[in-house]
C-alpha cells in the first residue's frame, strides 16, 4: 500500500472548510445568488483555479454538487447559482449573509478554454444552465481577441426564468457578441425567439468548421441541438456538454455518479458529444 | 517457505493475539465469522467467512468528519483514526482478491484517507482453499482458489502442516514472533502446490464458460432476459452489500446538541446501485430504470471496472449467489448470454451448470 502513487495530495478529503455568505440575491423565482469567502481568507490562495464544480454542505442538512460560474480570475471569493430543489437547496435558499457553510473542491474536469482559442464560439445555457457555462463566456470574453465571434444562447420557459439577466444583457453590447434568447413564453423585455432554441443556428452564419459549441441543457436537448451542429459542419468532439447527474462525493468514490466506464464527478462532467454518445444509453 | 504443524497453529494465534487485535474463522450461530479470536469457537472448518473482511475496512456506516457550532464558531474535525494493529486469519482467495481490489480503488487517484487509516492497521494472513463451495467461481475469474495477491502471509493447508509464504515484512514479523513453531525450509513445494491446487480446482460446480466475459456483455445491453431477471429483483441489496468489491456509499447527517451548542458529524453509509434512491436526484427523476438497476450490477462487476482499471470487478466468491432470495445468479445469466450469442458452444456447457438451469 505504501508504494502507491498519489496525484491529488490531500490529507482529509471528506473535510470541508468553512466559508462565509457574504451576500444573497434572487436571480429567479428559484434561482438564488450566494456570494461565499472562506473563513479563513488564506485557503483561497491554497486552490487551484480549474475545476468544474464545488461541494457545498449545509451543517446538519447534506452536501451538493453546485457548478463554477465565474471566471478563474476571481481569486478572492465564490458565487453560486443555486436551484431550489431538493434538501439541502432549500436549506441553502432560507440562509443569509454571515451564515456559514462547508466547501470542498474545486472538483471535476471543466471546459477546455485552449481548444476553443482562434475559433468562433457557440454557448447555450438552458436554465440552471447558465450557470456552468458562464465561467467560460467570461474567461472568454476576458481574452476576447484571441476568439473569433462568439454567439450566446439563453434559454428558458419564460424571461423570468433565465439567470444572469444582466450580464446578457451587457454582453451583447461587446463587439463581436450576440447574445440570444430562446423561450417558449413571448416576453417584450428583450427580443427574443419563440420556439425551438436550433432554428436560431442557421442565421447566425458562424465558420461551421472553425467553431467550438457548448451545450448545457437537457440530455434530450443536448441530443438534439448537437445534431443539427454536426449537419452544420461542426465536428462531435467539438461540442462540448456538462453531465450533471446525482453526484455525492465528488471524487470518483462513492459511486452515484456513475455511467457505464465513466465517473461523471472525475472524468466529466465536461464531455465532448462524442464521448457523450460513447457512454451507455441509459441518461 | 516456512512450515508450521497443524497442531501448533493455535499456540501460533495465541502468540499473534498479544502482539494484535486477531480476527480469526470463528462459529458463530450456524455460520463461519471473522470474528475476535476466541479459542472455544476457532475453527479451520469452513468455506468462507459469511462476510467479506471488507467490512473492517470498509465499514457498514462510519464517520467522515465531526462538526461544532457554540455561539456561532463553527468548528469541522477529521474523525479519530482507529490506530490497534488488527490480524485478520483465515481470509480467501477471493476476499484477499478484494482487499486488493479497494486498495487500489480507494487510494489511486483521490486518496480516501478514512479507508487508509483502516487499511494501514490491517495484516491479511490469507489460507489457501483446498475445496470449493456450492456457488464459489473464484476460478473462472482468476483469483482463486489459491491466493495470488493481497495478503502479509499465505498458509497452505497440505497434510498435517501448513505451508507458509510471507507477501511482506509484515508477515515475515509475524513468522518471526513465533520462530519456535514456524521453521524456515528451503525445500521446493512448488509441485505440492500445484497438486493441491488442481484437487481444488476439480472441487468447483460453477463456472463462467464465456472466454471474454465482457465482449458477450456488449452485445447483450438489449437482451429480453434483463426485464425477465428484474421482474424476480426484490432491491433487497444484499448481493452488494455481501460483495467483497462493492465500494459505494452514501452519506447522512447525524446532530447532536449540548448545552453550549450544537453539533454533528457527517457518516457514510454502504449504498446500493440496487436500490431505486440510488441515482434518482433531488428533482425525483431517475435515469435508471428496475431493470436498468439489474443490468448495471452485472455491467459493472464484468464490464465497466475492467474498461476503467484495467482489473476484475469481481472476485468470483459467490456470495451475491448464496444471499439472494430471488435466484438471481450472475454465473447463470452470463452462461446463457454467452451460449445465445454463441449457440455453437452449447455443448461446452458442463454438466453441473446444465443441470441448475433446467
Amino acid at each position: 500500500m505504501d508504494q502507491r502513487t498519489h496525484s491529488e495530495k490531500c490529507e482529509h478529503i471528506y473535510l470541508p472548510k468553512v466559508a462565509i455568505i457574504q451576500e444573497v440575491k434572487e436571480e429567479t423565482k428559484d434561482i438564488k445568488r450566494f456570494v461565499m469567502q472562506y473563513e479563513d481568507p488564506t485557503h483561497h490562495h491554497d486552490e487551484k483555479p480549474d475545476g468544474q464544480f464545488y461541494e457545498i454542505t449545509v451543517f446538519g442538512v447534506g452536501e451538493i454538487a453546485i457548478s463554477i460560474p465565474y471566471s478563474p480570475s476571481m481569486k478572492d471569493r465564490f458565487e453560486f447559482c443555486i436551484k431550489r430543489a431538493g434538501k439541502v437547496t432549500r436549506a441553502i435558499h432560507s440562509m443569509k449573509a454571515g451564515d456559514k457553510v462547508g466547501l470542498r473542491g474545486p472538483f471535476g474536469k471543466g471546459f477546455p478554454y485552449e481548444a476553443f482559442l482562434g475559433r468562433d464560439v457557440l454557448i447555450m445555457g438552458s436554465g440552471v444552465g447558465l450557470a456552468p457555462v458562464r465561467t467560460m463566456i467570461l474567461r472568454i470574453l476576458e481574452n476576447r481577441k484571441d476568439f473569433g465571434r462568439v454567439e450566446i444562447i439563453g434559454s428558458a420557459v419564460r424571461y423570468e426564468d433565465l439567470i444572469y439577466k444582466e450580464d446578457l444583457i451587457s454582453w451583447n453590447g461587446l463587439e463581436g457578441v450576440r447574445v440570444h434568447y430562446s423561450l417558449s413564453k413571448p416576453t417584450n423585455i428583450v427580443t427574443a425567439q419563440v420556439g425551438y432554441a436550433n432554428d436560431l443556428l442557421p442565421d447566425m452564419g458562424l465558420d461551421w468548421g472553425n467553431t467550438s459549441a457548448i451545450i448545457c441543457a437537457s440530455p434530450r436537448r443536448i441530443k438534439a441541438m448537437a445534431k443539427d451542429l454536426l449537419k452544420l459542419g461542426m465536428k462531435g468532439t467539438d461540442i462540448y456538454t456538462s453531465l450533471e447527474t446525482h453526484m455525492r462525493c465528488g471524487i470518483g468514490k462513492c459511486g452515484h455518479c456513475k455511467v457505464g466506464s465513466k465517473y461523471m464527478c472525475i472524468d466529466g462532467p465536461v464531455f465532448n458529444y462524442e464521448e457523450m454518445l460513447q457512454l451507455p444509453p441509459e441518461f | 517457505m516456512y512450515l508450521l504443524e497443524k497442531n501448533n497453529l493455535e499456540q501460533v494465534l495465541e502468540k499473534w493475539s498479544q502482539i494484535a487485535e486477531l480476527y480469526t474463522p470463528q462459529r458463530d450461530a450456524g455460520q463461519v465469522m471473522l470474528l475476535p479470536y476466541d479459542q472455544s469457537t476457532f475453527t479451520m472448518d469452513y468455506i468462507n467467512f459469511a462476510f467479506p473482511v471488507k467490512e473492517y475496512v470498509f465499514s457498514a456506516k462510519e464517520a467522515l468528519f465531526n462538526w461544532t457550532d457554540k455561539n456561532g464558531k463553527l468548528e469541522v474535525f477529521a474523525p479519530e483514526k482507529p490506530l490497534k494493529d488488527r490480524i485478520y486469519f483465515g481470509v480467501r482467495a477471493c476476499d484477499a482478491y478484494g482487499m486488493e481490489y479497494m486498495d487500489h480503488f480507494y487510494l489511486d487517484g483521490y486518496r480516501d484517507n478514512i479507508y487508509e487509516a483502516k487499511r494501514r492497521a490491517a495484516t491479511i494472513v490469507a489460507v489457501n482453499c483446498v475445496v470449493a463451495g456450492e456457488n464459489c467461481f473464484c476460478s473462472s475469474m482468476g483469483t482463486g482458489p489459491f491466493v495470488k495477491s493481497g495478503f502479509d502471509l499465505l498458509l497452505t493447508p497440505s497434510g498435517d502442516h501448513y505451508l507458509i509464504d510471507a507477501g511482506t515484512d509484515r508477515g515475515r514479523e509475524l513468522v518471526d514472533v513465533c520462530r519456535d513453531l514456524i521453521s524456515l525450509s528451503d525445500g521446493d513445494f512448488s509441485t505440492q502446490k500445484d497438486i493441491i491446487e488442481e484437487a481444488a480446482l476439480d472441487t468447483f460446480h460453477k463456472k463462467i464458460k464465456a472466454g471474454n466475459i465482457a465482449k458477450v456483455l456488449e452485445e447483450s445491453f438489449e437482451d429480453p432476459l434483463w426485464d425477465d431477471i428484474s421482474t424476480d429483483c426484490i432491491s433487497c441489496t444484499g448481493c452488494t452489500t455481501l460483495c467483497p468489491t462493492c465500494t459505494c456509499f452514501n452519506v447522512v447527517e447525524e446532530l447532536k446538541s449540548s448545552a453550549d451548542g450544537y453539533g454533528g458529524c457527517r457518516v457514510r453509509y454502504w449504498d446500493s446501485c440496487q436500490s431505486d434512491s440510488f441515482t434518482r436526484n433531488a428533482g425525483k427523476h431517475n435515469p435508471r430504470s428496475r431493470r436498468d438497476r439489474v443490468r448495471y450490477r452485472i455491467y459493472d462487476k464484468f464490464k465497466y471496472i475492467e474498461d476503467r482499471f484495467g482489473y476484475k470487478g469481481c472476485s468470483g466468491c459467490g456470495r451475491c449467489i448464496d444471499v439472494c432470495p430471488a435466484s438471481i445468479n450472475v454465473v447463470e445469466i452470463i452462461n446463457k448470454l454467452t451460449v445465445k450469442r454463441n449457440p455453437d458452444h452449447l455443448n461446452e456447457i458442463d454438466a453441473p451448470w446444465k443441470r441448475e438451469v433446467i
